[in-house]
């Protein structure tokens, strides 16, 4: 039986249509349940509905064998996992965006809003650009507008969100798509379970 | 006698079987002094796994620390002459989220001395033993520090490059391998030899089969060579865990160069036992011998005992 963390939305919704496909299929998740834990014990499937954030924590730590969960998540959380695959869709940017005209003062400490904390600073110390970091959850877009930062860091998509509050990207660094990945422990016990997991989601996605 | 069995909790009673079996083959145990003066690790930082140290001033105003490593201290003992040690020590080290130091009970034994290959295969084989001792269901990976060291030698354009593939190669991080190996200029050999190397592991016999593919030079013939006679020598041993090869490990300490390996227990998601050779550290430290020894980590054992509830 393998234990899958699945993030809540759009993301989690389109890989499990995948398994679905795939014969990991779980009847109860077509009921618009409240459940957590769903299981299908003919496939040999258990799925943890997880926020999307939680998901490496959850792998990680051994309570799930495998998740899916975007790159800048992944990347975020500093999780010690098999990255066993790039699954190519749910794309996006890592960003770094500011107010329309905005001009960098390099002789002042650079206030960047974001949500990831790690990645943005680890972003800043390769280039030695000294940085006081803000962190929120959520409408990172209203940081500079209402002057709390100079810049903010965040993923964009189509970059209309930016768009309407009038920001503009100075510069992307780090492509963004969804992962596959297994707990370390986990992989070297059930890799048969795991790897064939993998293949079916490669045709899956290949079809 | 059956008194204080019953009281002993399952992670003591398996402490003690681990020295006996250790005594049985000739080692001693080493007992420490729980502080070391700061200035021979900060001298050796770069065989730490963290900078992060607890320093304190003694009494005469010498600045010590408390152990972050036991290894290190042994070998500063090292003479040149045949030292077979075992040592349960706690060390210090920041938690998995670097907030705080947290106390790791640890077991390990030390072989140093002038090295041969039976010597070698005796502290691989004993890593087994103690793993199979732990539990059943849990196997021990070897892989090689010569294996992908000598592969990015001979094919990273910088040292930038050396740096991300092993971390990607550590992940078994496939598709940005490729990336990687596309964004810059690589021959055809060396981009395959870099996907490859992540899915290099499984059984000894297999894994050797196709790592003779890749033996590009003497010194990766050498390491798979070394590889496969000790997988030889623990076909031969009883009582020991599951053995399998994995060419993708790397030696996390920076002290490791020949053969490493890795320790897993079914139900502890993190690994359980670390060791391999150093004979690096022992250079460093002006010492003419090699080394060989591993730890097994009494804090990631704490989970497998509680999920088998209590007393066993």
């Amino acid at each position: 039986m393998l234990t899958v963390a699945l993030p809540k939305g759009r993301l989690g919704s389109k890989v499990y249509k995948l398994l679905e496909k795939s014969g990991y299929a779980c009847p109860e998740m077509d009921d618009d349940t409240r459940k957590l834990v769903l299981e299908n014990k003919d496939a040999g499937v258990r799925y943890l509905l997880v926020k999307p954030t939680d998901v490496p924590v959850y792998v990680e730590r051994g309570v799930a064998d495998v998740g899916i969960a975007g790159k800048d998540i992944l990347e975020e959380s500093e999780a010690q996992v098999y990255e066993l695959m790039d699954l190519g869709f749910g794309k996006c940017r890592m960003a770094v965006a500011a107010p329309q005209g905005y001009v960098e003062n390099p002789d002042r400490t650079l206030r960047v809003a974001t949500k990831f904390v790690k990645i943005a600073s680890t972003h800043f110390a390769k280039k030695g650009r000294n940085i006081d970091i803000i962190n929120l959850h959520g409408s990172i877009e209203l940081a500079p507008i209402v002057g709390l930062s100079d810049v903010i860091v965040d993923i964009v998509e189509s970059g209309s969100t930016l768009r309407e509050n009038n920001l503009v990207v100075i510069e992307e660094f780090m492509p963004i798509s969804a992962r596959f990945f297994a707990n370390v422990s986990s992989y070297k016990f059930n890799e048969t379970e795991i790897n064939k997991m993998l293949q079916c989601l490669k045709e899956a996605i290949d079809d | 006698m059956d008194k204080i069995l019953r009281v002993l909790k399952p992670d003591e009673i398996l402490k003690l079987k681990l020295r006996s079996i250790y005594e049985e083959h000739g080692y001693r145990m080493y007992r420490m002094n729980c502080f070391e003066e700061y200035g021979f690790y900060l001298e050796n930082k770069n065989f730490l796994l963290s900078d992060s140290v607890i320093t304190f001033t003694d009494l005469d105003g010498r600045l010590l620390a408390l152990k972050p490593d036991v290894t290190l201290s042994i070998v500063k003992h090292a003479d040149g002459n045949d030292m077979k040690l075992y040592y349960t020590e706690n060390v210090y080290r920041p938690d998995r989220n670097k907030r705080s130091f947290k106390e790791i009970a640890q077991i390990g034994l030390e072989h140093i001395g002038r090295l041969d290959c039976e010597n070698v295969c005796q502290v691989v084989a004993l890593a087994a033993k103690s793993l199979k001792e732990v539990s059943e269901n849990s196997i021990l990976e070897i892989g090689h520090c010569g294996f992908v060291g000598t592969l990015l030698k001979k094919y990273s354009p910088d040292m930038g490059f050396a740096k991300e593939m092993l971390a990607l190669i550590s992940q078994k991080n496939v598709s940005d391998i490729k990336k990687l190996c596309d964004s810059t200029f690589l021959s055809e050999e060396a981009f395959n030899i870099f996907v490859s190397l992540p899915s290099l592991h499984g059984d000894a016999e297999t894994v050797i089969d196709r790592a003779r593919k890749l033996c590009v030079n003497t010194e990766i013939e050498a390491s798979i060579n070394e590889l496969e006679t000790i997988c030889k020598e623990l076909n031969k041993q009883n009582g020991i865990c599951n053995v399998k090869l994995d060419l993708s490990l790397i030696g996390e300490e920076e002290y490791y160069n020949g053969v490493i390996f890795s320790g897993y227990v079914k139900g502890v998601p993190a690994r359980v036992l670390s060791g391999g050779r150093y004979d690096a550290l022992l250079e460093k430290l002006g010492k003419d011998c090699s080394a060989i020894g591993f730890a097994l980590y009494f804090d990631e054992l704490e989970q497998f005992y509680s999920n088998i509830g209590g007393n066993c």
